[in-house]
């Protein structure tokens, strides 16, 4: 089933093309990676899939639907959208910042119910945050934090999410441990940009390559991952290193 | 939640206590026996008259413009997502001061003047939306820009009509510019204005905390960003409308009822919107009391008392604020 379906897309920041003519489809169980370089429009792109940005020209399909016909909270229940940064002028606590999930599946007037706390809790706790709860969100360190955004992504509780950078601020156990978790939801569908080349290749079924002229490249992770491929996308030349483990791509 | 049930029980004793202190003392002091007296139903005698025609309603006017001015704050800030925003850092006060000022200026009476405000209320509030608005996107750090920069305009206007007004008109615009609960009460459309802008601004208590986490955030968690913000921006330019018609500019409750509640309670403003008119009531009430008997029988621009306390309040709280994330960073 197509979570996501993309037609004709035309993507543009002022004058730059993003991706002209992309059509593409998310269906259940895979997972995209959206690589690019700096300032190629990987997080407009997201921005634009979520619906928060009119594309240029086309269309965005979810589950069907054209997505400027559904209104944010109808979006907010089948996807979710993971930023690239977050700011908090304001004071909050952790367990507070994570209910703020739950906002799409409560109605105007109804208030977080003992239900949607055992989400937000298990959500905290599956990001390793348990304990955390009644700490001020200022006070949390930037990988915290970033696990504080997956953790109300998580108790968002969509089939389909869209993040964008999921791994900044994470050490290497964390970097695995929540892509392993968000991965691992295969009735859904999620896309995801990523720095990381060999964290793409290791999580990922699909690549979405953003080159520089606007050109974009789709296709299974065993159609892109070379290094010919590679060294177009960056500008850079790349090495391909296979041993027992797998193999990783590193930039020369 | 018995947080914020213990908070409510504790606000509205505030709101009692106050009442009944702005009640007993004034120019004339009423002894607290007079005054149950007077309240359980004695109407004759000149400390009832003072009570009943004088006291209650200037206490109602009081309590209705500080409620006005922290919520209309409350939305301010969620709204700038900027907790240093105020009901007047939009030039709010400033439009309304200025036509307030040339209708003294005119010589023309009390209806006059405050009609004068609130035009000049809502000339300055569309100036600031169609400016902000433009042909850009409408940011937070575009209407705040926008507002100061008018607000700017306007003082520098207020600062020429005071110049060239002539000495006997002077006393009053100086009392009106510092905020003076002095000439009428509060009618029952401002109590009405009151209370529905809370419920509206509480049906959108939770569109608002996800606000504060950004508009980008709160648009991919459901919210429509932008009506919800256009609607904020003119409920909340309203309330403070009304409340500058009603008693001129007053300072610092809009600014520091927010932050007290959220350091008490957190930044939930299902919790924040509804303490914040009766804390702000309360405080208002309080001040007022205290311009009317801290000089008396001469009374001090109730502005001047709200200022006063509201500097170091504020200080403290941010030197407060400052050295907590030091603590917490360590």
């Amino acid at each position: 089933m197509s979570w996501l379906t993309v037609a004709r897309l035309d993507v543009r920041i002022a004058d730059t093309v993003v991706c002209q003519d992309l059509s593409l489809s998310i269906e259940s169980g895979q997972c995209w990676g959206l690589l690019g370089a700096n300032g190629s429009g990987k997080t407009t792109l997201l921005h634009t899939l979520a619906g928060l940005r009119p594309p240029a020209s086309g269309h965005v399909l979810l589950q069907g639907d054209d997505i400027d016909s559904l209104s944010r909270v109808q979006i907010a229940r089948l996807l979710g959208l993971l930023l690239q940064d977050s700011s908090d002028p304001f004071p909050a606590t952790v367990l507070e910042t994570a209910l703020l999930g739950r906002h799409p599946h409560l109605s105007r007037w109804q208030w977080e119910g003992e239900r949607d706390r055992q989400i937000a809790l298990q959500a905290l706790a599956s990001v390793g945050l348990e304990g955390l709860s009644g700490r001020m969100i200022d006070s949390l360190s930037g990988g915290e934090r970033r696990r504080l955004a997956i953790a109300t992504l998580l108790t968002q509780q969509t089939p389909l999410m869209l993040l964008d950078e999921p791994s900044n601020h994470l050490d290497p156990y964390y970097q695995i441990n929540l892509l392993t978790l968000l991965t691992e939801q295969r009735q859904g569908a999620l896309m995801m940009s990523l720095h990381d080349i060999n964290l793409a290749a290791r999580f990922c079924t699909h690549l979405l390559l953003l080159l520089s002229d606007g050109q974009v490249l789709s296709g299974t992770c065993a159609e892109l991952l070379n290094v010919e491929v590679l060294e177009r996308l960056y500008g850079h030349s790349m090495v391909c290193i296979e041993n027992d483990s797998g193999m990783a791509f590193l930039p020369r | 939640m018995i947080r914020a049930r213990l908070l409510f029980v504790m606000l509205l004793l505030l709101a009692a206590i106050s009442l009944v202190f702005a009640l007993a003392h004034g120019s004339v002091s009423i002894s607290w026996s007079a005054l149950w007296q007077i309240l359980i139903g004695e109407r004759s005698g000149v400390a009832a008259t003072i009570v009943w025609d004088l006291r209650l309603p200037r206490a109602g006017s009081a309590f209705v413009v500080g409620g006005l001015l922290a919520l209309a704050g409350t939305l301010m800030q969620a709204l700038l997502r900027n907790p240093l925003a105020d009901p007047y850092i939009l030039g709010i006060s400033g439009g309304a001061a200025v036509m307030a000022l040339v209708m003294m200026l005119l010589g023309l009476g009390t209806v006059w003047v405050k009609g004068g405000a609130l035009l000049g209320a809502l000339v300055s509030m569309l100036l600031v939306f169609g400016l902000a608005h433009g042909r850009g996107q409408w940011t937070s750090t575009r209407l705040l820009l926008t507002g100061v920069v008018v607000a700017a305009g306007w003082g520098a206007l207020i600062s020429f009509l005071l110049a060239i007004s002539p000495e006997r008109n002077l006393r009053g615009m100086l009392f009106w510019l510092m905020g003076d609960l002095g000439h009428e009460s509060a009618s029952t459309g401002s109590w009405l204005l009151l209370l529905t802008g809370l419920m509206v601004a509480f049906a959108l208590a939770r569109p608002l905390n996800l606000l504060l986490r950004g508009e980008w955030q709160a648009a991919a968690l459901g919210v429509d960003v932008r009506p919800l913000r256009i609607g904020l921006y003119f409920l909340a330019s309203l309330l403070t409308a009304m409340a500058v018609t009603l008693a001129g500019s007053i300072g610092f409750v809009g600014l520091v009822v927010p932050h007290i509640l959220r350091l008490l309670v957190g930044a939930d403003h299902r919790v924040l919107l509804p303490a914040a008119v009766l804390l702000g009531g309360s405080l208002l009430l309080l001040a007022d009391m205290l311009a009317r008997t801290l000089l008396a029988p001469q009374q001090l621009p109730v502005g001047v008392v709200t200022a006063l306390i509201g500097v170091p309040v504020f200080l403290w709280l941010l030197y407060r604020s400052a050295s907590m994330s030091a603590r917490s960073a360590e």
